[in-house]
């Protein structure tokens, strides 16, 4: 299995707007290689170098506390990048590439953090995400949802097997398999109703469909997912992003 | 471990980006403003202004591009200009290029004005303060839009214009062409510089060069494209407007093209063309605003305006200092001009700045400091930029009275600032200036005549770096260059280095270059198949000085030791320092002290493997003298027997490495230290090692080295091989020295 290799998760922080990361989250991200990323949107009116001579030192001293708050909760390897930025969706997607990371998590207040909503597209890359997870919930005990819309009654039967194929996938990691469940639900609004479920879950994770994590998690569905929930959202990129780089 | 330098940038704009912002920079106010004042100033002919106009620029940007590919760095006109030719020159450009930008903007206000008027009756000047308060607000709250607005703008208006431009060519009428020019060539070149503030902006582009992939074919074909398709268009425009409307008409309209746009394209293409005036009158004075920070924050950095100018506020991040003065001066400029007059100014301003980036390309081209290496390069020069120079001046003399004494006052202004600057403020950058691009220029020029010369003679060769002062240069000295040039087939590069204490500005460290000494040099070394170049640096730091110029061609530094020295200790000395640094090549320092032929060489080995360097060193300069070599070994008094022979055989090991016959001898002493000076003052040349890791212990007591080398009354070479060097603490200790210094200041 491939379950050696490491993910990496990218983490964007607006640290001077005052951004912290919830500690469940800090908790459940300590057992992969985490890149934090400061970032600073700021208006046209001023150029990123003018921002840079301004606020690099304080942000860079918020940074290097979160760092060390990573540190504390058992994250072997932090790295930290500070970036301003006239449009922090191209950075992070800028960043992700750069930084080999394999997933963004886009921060929501999360108090409490036990189960994860895993909401699935397709075939695409299902291995890849169920196997990413077994890395990410090891040494957790959070429980699992896969989750999976249709439009109609008709596809009810194809699309449970491939629900029943990615909890094998991740019980196949070493994840109890209690602690899996799956959830089809047969809906005209996929995104009402991944909302839906997302309320009774403390974290949303998807799948990037496109080969641009901004267009995922912020044009049309997935911009309506990250900000119709509360919860923080784990966005996966896809492996065939690899090459582009 | 974070990544401080984190750019924020990635290059991936190919040709069409650039290109869409290049015309963007451009593509404004001007065309739809301007042809009214145009064709009253030249008739059909003020076509052939825009034209003229255009190649002016077309040679700036080329110009500007040579300098953006060299120093990628969003820098625009200021950076480039105060790196080349210090911040003197910097300055008057800094304010020159934001004094333009805010005449354009005010210039757009008033223009907008003509274009509402379109339809509503209301007044100009109500209008132009009206926007010119909104935009500021807009800009001030920093909302998102006035950044976005820009890209829409440009897109659109190129369609608007282009469909005038098609319909318009159809109906045009050649008879009103004719006179084409109504008002002789005078009226052409003085409407040449009423238009020019079309083509500002073009510079600005520059600054995506980072941005840019592979900038050194992009940039030129895009930026290159854009000016001339702009020019092109607005020939083009000009035509069209001149061919459908009479000139008298023309004159009275406050929004010709609109007008013109009218008569063939029905009331509905007229509105149309009268809604798009208003967007590029509104881009173009919005871009003033959004960019007002750009120009104070690289002075700024430079120390030469305060960084409060610049400085983004809490409230809404923006630059609320920048963009209220920017947006008040326009308001205020544009009640107080008319159209014409802020045109020329903004023109006016825009000619010194495009004239002075092609006097750079000049300058640099012909000096070619180490760190110009620009991956495009302006054809024809230096004949096309000074042409393109003279031609963008030669149109201030129509400028208007006004204009001239606006400029002639503002870069009084500029110079004056400049010096209540380096009198009050912090220290400013850049260190050099023009003067350093002059001398360069000599030593290259000079370098060129020696080449034509001597032929076939090429400098890509080996280079031995020389350290000296002007003046007198010791016998000594000379035969140490002489031996290492044929040793080493290598050319000298002579260095002379002039250390300005941190508190004295740059421009006032006077230094002239003297002519005698370098013939003199050139004389007594008569060298056949190698050159002498010479150069002169002024520095804050001497030893970082002569560590800069050393290149990858660098075979050898020689030093002239001229401080005094001081026995047991060299250190804070010129030579500590140097022989401390961490050098990448061999160094030898020569203390020369006697002024007889070299006849007598002494070579104090110590065993290890640093002695080839002494040992070599000294073989050359015997084998140009002809003076005896003697390989020599102190060796405590009472050594064992055992140890006096091994050391005599590594003497004999060492004459193989010679060319020329060598002695051998080895010397009991009590003290190594004051056998080996006594064995010296009996010779006319010591040649010893440095240590290349000195220890704490010797550095604690005091080296051999430094004290023979105080000592002895013959001159002493000390060696030292490239390698590791220099405690950690000695090094944090100059630095932070030499910060207290600066900050005392």
């Amino acid at each position: 299995m491939s379950s050696t290799r490491e993910y990496r998760v990218l983490v964007p922080v607006d640290v001077l707007g005052g951004e912290t990361v919830p500690q469940t989250v800090i908790d459940a991200f300590a057992s992969v290689p985490v890149v934090l990323l400061a970032y600073r949107e700021i208006p046209d009116q001023i150029g990123t170098d003018q921002a840079r001579d301004q606020y690099e030192r304080r942000a860079r001293a918020e940074l290097e506390e979160l760092r060390d708050v990573f540190e504390d909760a058992g994250c072997l390897d932090v790295t930290t990048r500070l970036v301003f930025t006239h449009d922090r969706l191209q950075t992070f997607e800028r960043v992700a590439l750069e930084a080999a990371c394999d997933a963004v998590v886009v921060l929501n207040p999360a108090p409490v953090l036990e189960s994860v909503l895993v909401a699935l597209r397709g075939g695409v890359n299902l291995e890849y995400i169920a196997r990413f997870l077994g890395v990410l919930l090891a040494g957790t005990d959070l429980s699992v949802t896969f989750f999976h819309v249709v439009s109609d009654e008709d596809e009810r039967d194809q699309r449970a097997e491939l629900l029943e194929t990615a909890a094998a996938t991740l019980a196949d990691t070493g994840v109890d398999r209690q602690r899996i469940d799956t959830s089809l639900v047969v809906d005209g609004s996929p995104t009402r109703a991944i909302l839906e479920a997302a309320d009774d879950h403390d974290l949303l994770v998807v799948g990037e469909s496109r080969p641009s994590v901004r267009r995922f998690i912020f044009k049309d569905r997935a911009k309506s997912l990250a900000k119709g929930t509360v919860d923080p959202v784990l966005v996966i990129r896809g492996e065939y992003l690899e090459d582009e780089t | 471990m974070g990544h401080g330098s984190d750019s924020d940038l990635r290059r991936d704009l190919g040709v069409f980006a650039v290109f869409t912002i290049a015309s963007g920079t451009m593509i404004g106010a001007g065309i739809f403003v301007l042809p009214g004042p145009a064709a009253e100033g030249a008739g059909p002919a003020s076509a052939l202004s825009f034209g003229i106009a255009g190649l002016i620029a077309l040679v700036a940007t080329m110009c500007a591009v040579e300098l953006a590919t060299a120093m990628p760095r969003a820098g625009g006109p200021y950076f480039f200009t105060s790196r080349a030719m210090g911040p003197l020159v910097g300055t008057v450009v800094g304010f020159g290029a934001w004094l333009a930008l805010i005449f354009k903007g005010s210039f757009a206000l008033v223009g907008l004005g003509w274009y509402v008027t379109e339809f509503w009756a209301v007044p100009v000047l109500a209008v132009a303060v009206v926007g010119g308060l909104l935009l500021t607000l807009l800009n001030w709250i920093g909302a998102e839009e006035s950044g976005k607005l820009q890209n829409a703008v440009v897109i659109g208006l190129v369609a608007i214009l282009a469909v005038f431009a098609g319909g318009g060519l159809l109906a045009s009428n050649t008879d009103n062409w004719s006179p084409f020019v109504t008002t002789g060539v005078d009226g052409v070149i003085t409407t040449t510089g009423l238009v020019f503030i079309s083509y500002l902006g073009i510079v600005k582009a520059t600054a995506v060069a980072e941005e840019v992939k592979d900038p050194g074919t992009t940039l030129p074909r895009a930026l290159f494209a854009a000016v001339i398709f702009v020019t092109l268009l607005y020939v083009g425009v000009m035509l069209i407007v001149t061919g459908v409307m009479p000139i008298a008409d023309i004159a009275d309209s406050s929004a010709p093209v609109a007008e013109a746009g009218g008569l063939f394209l029905g009331a509905l293409g007229g509105a149309v063309i009268a809604l798009a005036g208003i967007f590029a009158t509104v881009s173009t004075a919005n871009a003033a605003v959004l960019s007002s920070s750009r120009f104070p924050f690289a002075m700024s950095r430079d120390g030469l305006v305060t960084p409060k100018l610049s400085e983004s506020s809490a409230r809404f991040g923006t630059p609320t200092v920048s963009i209220w003065l920017t947006g008040g001066i326009m308001i205020v400029l544009a009640l107080l001009l008319d159209v014409e007059m802020l045109a020329k100014l903004g023109g006016t301003f825009g000619i010194l700045v495009f004239a002075l980036l092609n006097v750079t390309v000049v300058l640099l081209r012909s000096s070619r400091p180490e760190w110009y290496d620009p991956d495009y390069e302006v054809p024809f020069s230096p004949i096309l930029p000074l042409a393109g120079a003279a031609a963008a001046l030669l149109l201030i003399p129509f400028m208007g009275l006004l204009s001239q004494i606006t400029a002639i006052g503002f870069v009084l202004v500029g110079v004056g600032w400049y010096y209540v600057q380096t009198r009050t403020g912090r220290p400013v950058q850049p260190d050099h200036d023009i003067r350093d691009q002059v001398l360069g220029a000599q030593y290259q020029r000079s370098l060129e005549e020696k080449r034509s010369q001597i032929g076939n003679l090429t400098t890509g060769g080996p280079h031995i770096l020389v350290e000296t002062v002007e003046g007198e240069t010791n016998p000594h000295l000379l035969t140490a260059m002489r031996s290492f040039v044929d040793r080493f087939d290598a050319d000298l590069d002579v260095l002379t280095v002039t250390e300005v204490p941190s508190h004295v500005p740059f421009a006032e460290a006077e230094h002239d270059v003297d002519d005698d000494w370098m013939d003199h040099i050139e004389r007594d070394l008569a060298l056949d198949d190698h050159v002498v170049l010479f150069d002169h640096v002024r520095t804050r730091d001497q030893t970082d000085a002569l560590l800069e110029s050393v290149n990858d061609r660098t075979e050898l530094v020689l030093v002239d030791w001229q401080d005094p020295i001081r026995k047991h200790h060299l250190q804070e000395s010129h030579v500590d320092e140097i022989l401390r640094s961490k050098f990448p090549v061999r160094l030898a320092v020569l203390k020369p002290r006697g002024t007889d032929e070299i006849s007598d060489i002494v070579v104090a080995t110590e065993t290890g493997p640093y002695d080839q360097a002494e040992v070599e060193l000294a073989d050359a300069v015997a084998t140009v003298t002809g003076a005896n070599l003697t390989l020599l070994k102190a060796i405590p008094e009472g050594a064992s027997e055992e140890a006096a022979t091994s050391a005599q055989a590594y003497l004999e090991d060492l004459t193989d490495l010679l060319s020329s016959p060598a002695e051998t001898e080895l010397l009991h002493a009590a003290s190594v230290d004051d056998a080996l000076v006594r064995r010296a003052n009996q010779a006319d040349l010591l040649v010893m090692g440095a240590p290349t890791r000195p220890d704490r212990m010797s550095e604690f007591f005091g080296q051999t080295t430094d004290y023979v080398a105080a000592e002895t009354d013959t001159s002493v070479l000390v060696v030292k091989e490239p390698g590791v060097q220099v405690p950690m603490t000695r090094r944090l200790w100059r630095r932070l020295r030499r910060f207290a210094d600066r900050d005392s200041t």
